[in-house]
């Protein structure tokens, strides 16, 4: 006997094409769920790194009130500026005395200074004395060596003449100008 | 027995409700949703919060500058009070006054440690700041503002060429920082030599017409 069923079918459906959409709509269901969830997760974190900044901003303003209101601040910082000056002035320090010693180490040994001066300029001018217009030749020619000219150069005479004396006998005397190598009064820390 | 139901038979049942349930329909209404909730309300949020991150990191920096800034403050005022001695080096090398006589009266006593005859010595004020007595000073003497003053001197002696080499390298070891801008050396009698010499010394003095 046929029999017609009319009551609503339970059984699952095999059907694809009726399942998937099912599914995806579930599936996009949960999605909407967890991007409410994602949302609310950035609502609550949003305010909670506003928070940090205006903690974080009211410390800054407490480090800096220390800061200025420290004991001994201004003198901390008068000090630093001392201490700067004087490193400033320092390297810019110069030591006659190395020019001197390189002066003499140049210079003929027959030869006497009667007058030197020396300055900032990078200029010596000298007044001196040799035995003979070959010592004069002599003590020039020393100054085309390398090893010589390293610390002074373009030497120039002013003017030389021969000077009769009872006492020490004819001597040559002269007016001499040359550079000086600036670096030769500096600081040396070998030297030091 | 045999029942033989018509083609157009209608069983009427109208009182069971009807579904619009379509699931095509409400996969793509939850697809919409999703994608203009993300793209109206979640992108700007995330955006704001990147902002917000960099604001932070921005403070955060800054205040372990100043953290640091306050950590190193707080060492050096405690170094003030133990290194008295590197203190009192550094106020003999750059005094915060001229102090213009006591560059004069170091300078002749150099002089006169290597046996030179001084012959002038003379040093040569030109800062705004009195001499002494400044009330403004001695109340607040860290606050005033200060800058690196020149104290320009001449010495005038006479004695031997090492005797001067002796006093150019007592001063170019002084403890006050002086430079020698001019040397002069000229044959006088005796085999003696009289020299000049011209130098600068310097201070960290207040500077009336400088603001801090």
């Amino acid at each position: 006997m046929t029999q017609i069923n009319l009551l609503k079918q339970t059984a699952p459906t095999t059907n694809l094409w009726a399942i998937i959409p099912k599914i995806l709509a579930r599936f996009f269901l949960v999605v909407l769920i967890a991007l409410v969830a994602y949302y609310a997760w950035l609502i609550i974190n949003s305010k909670k790194i506003a928070k940090d900044i205006i903690t974080t901003q009211i410390e800054i303003n407490d480090g800096k009130k220390e800061g200025l209101h420290m004991d001994k601040r201004e003198e901390v910082l008068v000090r630093q500026q001392q201490l700067q000056a004087v490193n400033d002035t320092l390297t810019k320090h110069l030591y006659w005395t190395q020019l001197f010693s390189e002066l003499a180490r140049v210079t003929l040994k027959n030869a006497n200074y009667s007058s030197i001066r020396v300055g900032t300029d990078g200029v010596v001018t000298l007044t001196g004395n040799v035995p003979t217009i070959a010592d004069l030749d002599k003590y020039l020619q020393v100054f085309d060596l390398s090893a010589f000219n390293k610390n002074f150069s373009d030497i120039r005479i002013g003017g030389y003449n021969k000077v009769q004396n009872k006492d020490s006998g004819s001597k040559v005397s002269f007016d001499l100008m040359m550079k000086f190598n600036p670096a030769v009064i500096q600081y040396k820390p070998e030297t030091k | 027995m045999n029942v033989s139901l018509p083609k157009n038979i209608n069983f009427n049942f109208s009182s069971q409700p009807k579904s619009f349930r379509n699931p095509m329909v409400e996969v793509f209404l939850l697809l919409a949703a999703c994608g203009l909730f993300y793209w109206f309300i979640i992108m700007p949020k995330t955006v704001e919060i990147a902002k917000q991150n960099e604001v932070l990191a921005q403070v955060t920096a800054e205040k372990a500058k100043i953290t640091e800034t306050v950590e190193a403050l707080k060492e050096m005022v405690k170094n003030l009070s133990v290194n008295e001695k590197e203190i009192a080096n550094l106020d003999e090398a750059m005094p915060l006054e001229a102090k213009a006589l006591r560059l004069r009266m170091l300078l002749e006593s150099l002089s006169q440690s290597v046996g030179l005859l001084v012959n002038n010595v003379n040093v040569t004020y030109g800062g705004d700041a009195p001499w002494a007595g400044s009330k403004e000073i001695l109340a607040h003497p860290y606050s005033v503002p200060r800058s690196v003053q020149r104290l320009s001197g001449t010495v005038s002696v006479i004695g031997t060429y090492d005797q001067v080499v002796a006093l150019i390298q007592k001063i170019e070891k002084s403890g006050r920082v002086i430079n020698i801008n001019s040397v002069s050396m000229d044959s006088a009698e005796d085999g003696n030599l009289n020299i000049a010499l011209a130098l600068d010394a310097f201070y960290l003095g207040p500077n009336t017409t400088a603001k801090k």
